[in-house]
């Protein structure tokens, strides 16, 4: 997992999938770095790294979104490959916030 | 049985055009006839009337013709069954019976045929409004008359059902419909009532507000209790507060009068020195109820004899189907004693066993469980012998564990033909007596295709199974079986005189489980969902995903049917397996997942994803399978997710 700072622009970049194997290190990861990044108004989780997704997955994305509400901020989710997009769109995720293809 | 009822018919059969012409061969020979259209609507119909026979077909939607039947006897209604079908191979008839029918007629049904059924089963048909009825008013070793119940039910049909089965018993019965009524007619003419038989739901003071102010005022009432299902934490809270008696009502009409008659026995035994009555014919017929050999499930790998000994015992076998993935339970238990309190034992035994069987497949797990319960309750001087088996029958593992039985005889083939057979040690101190939960013994064994396990309670002696085995090898060179214990225990009894009841089980996988399926198995962990994830992905290649159905969200379902049997199923139990099956059809993909749990129910309206809100967190993996697969269909602990071909 990295992390990226850039002014009030927060990025979390996952290296594993968002599944239930690794949701509960990544669910502690994420709210360890909200919490010591609390500066920011916008939140952007890069897919790069993410090939597959599950409900426990989409749980935690939904949580992330939940809590940028709840602070007034935007999020993103940036360099989603064409698996990810076909999951995130059966969830309607779209629907809540951007999702932002990867470059080809 | 009236005169009116003893000339009812009643046919069960989905095709019109058979149920027309049985009726009208029956209604030519001057029978009123009922029908119905599957099993269900047979057994809602049976729960109200009588009939003196039942014909049903086998092979109907839904319930099936063997389901039909065992849940008739179940429900404890002895009336003879015909079971018609076009499936009537020397297998079939076998199912038949033991599924509890006692005739077979093979279709097309020919008027001869049936005249002479009819004829065998003249007692039934014929029979006069005075004549009395074996089946349905055994001799009581009490004179019910001398005792006088009141009967607590709010339920119309119901509470006029049971007075009615009291009254045919000759007790004088008196029924209210509501708990605090009862308490005040108590209350006012205590001396006019003997016992007192409660639902435990009942308006105004519930069944268990009524128990405690009877045995607070007036200890030497009996009070019998029961409920709509079994709940072992209900049922011990009302042992305590002092029932004489807790049954379910599916268990009421076979279990209410023995334990009636168990507990005035216990009175009596507390008042005077007299011995009770003959119970004989009364515990034999409570006994029948009790005895379930096999399961639901049609099965050619274990086979249970049974041998009563004439006056009665309480002996029960039964045996479990836990997951299509073919894991398998055996119970065999022996309850001290022959008389009236062993097949109450026994029932309680039974009891206690639908509830907790599912959640403590393991052995060892199960003889604790039934041991704590037996203990709570405090039956002096009855106990019970136990052994325990649980076969995962894919892996040919074998988990055995015993409790005051005997072990087992695991009979091992050679290459050269010869047999091996090595004796499991069995013993551990008896369920009910101590407290304790490390008094069992329990042991592991592999079994390769072709190997044979034998069970039996102490009424059968190892050796002379071992005799036999070694004297006639052509025993065990068999495709199915079915029938080896009872050819068996036929050769036991044709050589000695049977001093006790007598079970056998025997177990045998003739080869290699193998279907059109691939098949996958992981420790019920996290990462093996991965691991069975990736397998899935590999197997399934992209012409085998139907048509129309995206492999990414097929594969995410299947994934979260995993994650489901890993929490839910096996309850992050790290012991536990998870088994995942792939079926291929033309256009369709069947995917089976198998866990260790007692199974769920699907929400009667499971949401599809696009009615839930994405913010809603709970049930999302199952509205997953839902909304991907075309099926999902719950067997047990099984869940199968079936994708069809979108047209």
């Amino acid at each position: 997992m990295n992390i990226r700072k850039q002014g009030t622009t927060l990025t979390l970049i996952p290296e594993s999938d968002l599944t239930a194997n690794n949701i509960e290190g990544l669910k502690d990861y994420f709210i360890a770095q909200l919490k010591e990044h609390s500066d920011f108004t916008h939140i952007q989780l890069d897919a790069g790294g993410i090939e597959v997704v599950d409900s426990l997955g989409v749980n935690l994305i939904v949580g992330l979104y939940r809590e940028a509400v709840s602070r007034s901020a935007a999020i993103e989710i940036i360099g989603a490959g064409e698996n990810f997009i076909k999951v995130a769109n059966f969830f309607r995720l779209p629907s809540l916030f951007p999702i932002k293809k990867a470059e080809a | 049985m009236s005169a009116s009822e003893s000339r009812r018919i009643l046919i069960v059969e989905d095709n019109p055009f058979n149920r027309k012409l049985l009726q009208t061969i029956l209604e030519q020979e001057g029978f009123v006839v009922e029908e119905c259209k599957n099993g269900k609507e047979a057994i809602e119909r049976l729960k109200e009337e009588k009939f003196s026979l039942i014909f049903t077909d086998l092979l109907m939607p839904g319930m099936d013709g063997f389901e039909t039947i065992r849940r008739i006897r179940d429900m404890g209604i002895a009336t003879p069954i015909v079971t018609t079908s076009s499936m009537n191979s020397k297998q079939d008839r076998q199912r038949c019976l033991e599924a509890g029918a006692d005739d077979f007629l093979p279709k097309p049904i020919q008027t001869e045929q049936i005249r002479e059924l009819l004829k065998k089963y003249e007692k039934n048909t014929t029979q006069s409004p005075a004549a009395k009825d074996d089946n349905e008013c055994p001799v009581s070793p009490i004179n019910a008359s001398d005792y006088r119940i009141l009967l607590v039910e709010d339920d119309e049909t119901l509470g006029r059902r049971y007075q009615q089965f009291l009254e045919k018993f000759g007790f004088h019965t008196i029924r209210v419909f509501h708990g605090d009524k009862a308490w005040e007619i108590f209350k006012l003419h205590n001396r006019d009532y003997d016992i007192i038989i409660s639902n435990v739901f009942t308006s105004g003071i519930d069944g268990l507000g009524l128990l405690v102010n009877i045995k607070r005022d007036y200890p030497d009432t009996l009070v019998f209790i029961y409920a709509a299902e079994h709940d072992t934490d209900m049922f011990q809270l009302a042992a305590r507060i002092g029932a004489d008696g807790v049954l379910t009502q599916a268990e009421f009409e076979s279990g209410m009068i023995p334990m009636i008659e168990s507990a005035i026995y216990r009175c009596a035994q507390k008042t005077s020195r007299a011995t009770a009555a003959d119970t004989v014919n009364q515990v034999r017929k409570a006994q029948a109820n009790l005895i379930r050999l096999g399961c639901a499930e049609p099965c050619n790998t274990i086979d249970i004899a049974y041998s009563q000994l004439t006056d009665a015992g309480g002996d029960v076998a039964s045996c479990r189907r836990f997951n299509l993935a073919g894991r398998c339970g055996v119970v065999l238990g022996d309850v001290s004693g022959h008389n009236v309190m062993s097949s109450y034992i026994s029932a309680i035994f039974l009891g206690i066993l639908s509830s907790v069987w599912n959640k403590n497949q393991n052995p060892s797990d199960l003889l604790r469980t039934v041991n704590a319960e037996l203990n709570k309750a405090d039956y002096a001087d009855y106990h019970l012998c136990v052994s325990a088996l649980l076969w995962d029958r894919r892996r040919g593992k074998l988990r055995l564990a015993t409790a005051g039985n005997p072990g087992a005889l695991w009979v091992k083939k050679k290459n050269n033909g010869d047999i091996d057979i090595e004796e499991l040690g069995g013993g551990g101190m008896c369920l009910g007596w101590v407290k304790e939960d490390f008094i069992f013994t329990d042991c592991e064994i592999e079994m390769t295709p072709g190997d044979f396990l034998f069970l039996f309670s102490d009424g059968i002696d190892s050796k002379a199974v071992i005799d036999i085995l070694n004297a006639d090898k052509e025993l065990l060179r068999r495709e199915t079986t079915k029938g080896i214990s009872q050819q068996i225990l036929d050769r036991i009894l044709a050589k000695q005189v049977q001093k006790d009841d007598m079970i056998l089980v025997a177990l045998s996988e003739p080869e290699t489980i193998s279907d059109a399926g691939l098949h996958y198995s992981f420790p019920s962990t996290y990462s093996g969902v991965e691991g069975a994830c990736q397998w899935a992905a590999e197997m399934i290649k992209a012409e085998q995903i139907p048509e129309g159905k995206e492999s990414v969200l097929v594969l995410l379902a299947i994934r979260e049917a995993l994650i489901n049997a890993v929490n839910y199923g096996n309850a992050f139990s790290h012991q536990a397996f998870v088994d995942l099956s792939l079926y291929f059809k033309p256009g369709e993909l069947r995917v089976d997942i198998s866990d260790e749990g007692a199974g769920f129910a699907l929400p009667a309206i499971l949401n599809k994803i696009e009615h839930i809100r994405v913010e809603q967190l709970g049930n999302r993996g199952l509205a997953v399978m839902n909304s991907v697969s075309d099926q999902v269909v719950v067997n047990g602990s099984t869940v199968s997710l079936i994708f069809r071909r979108n047209i």
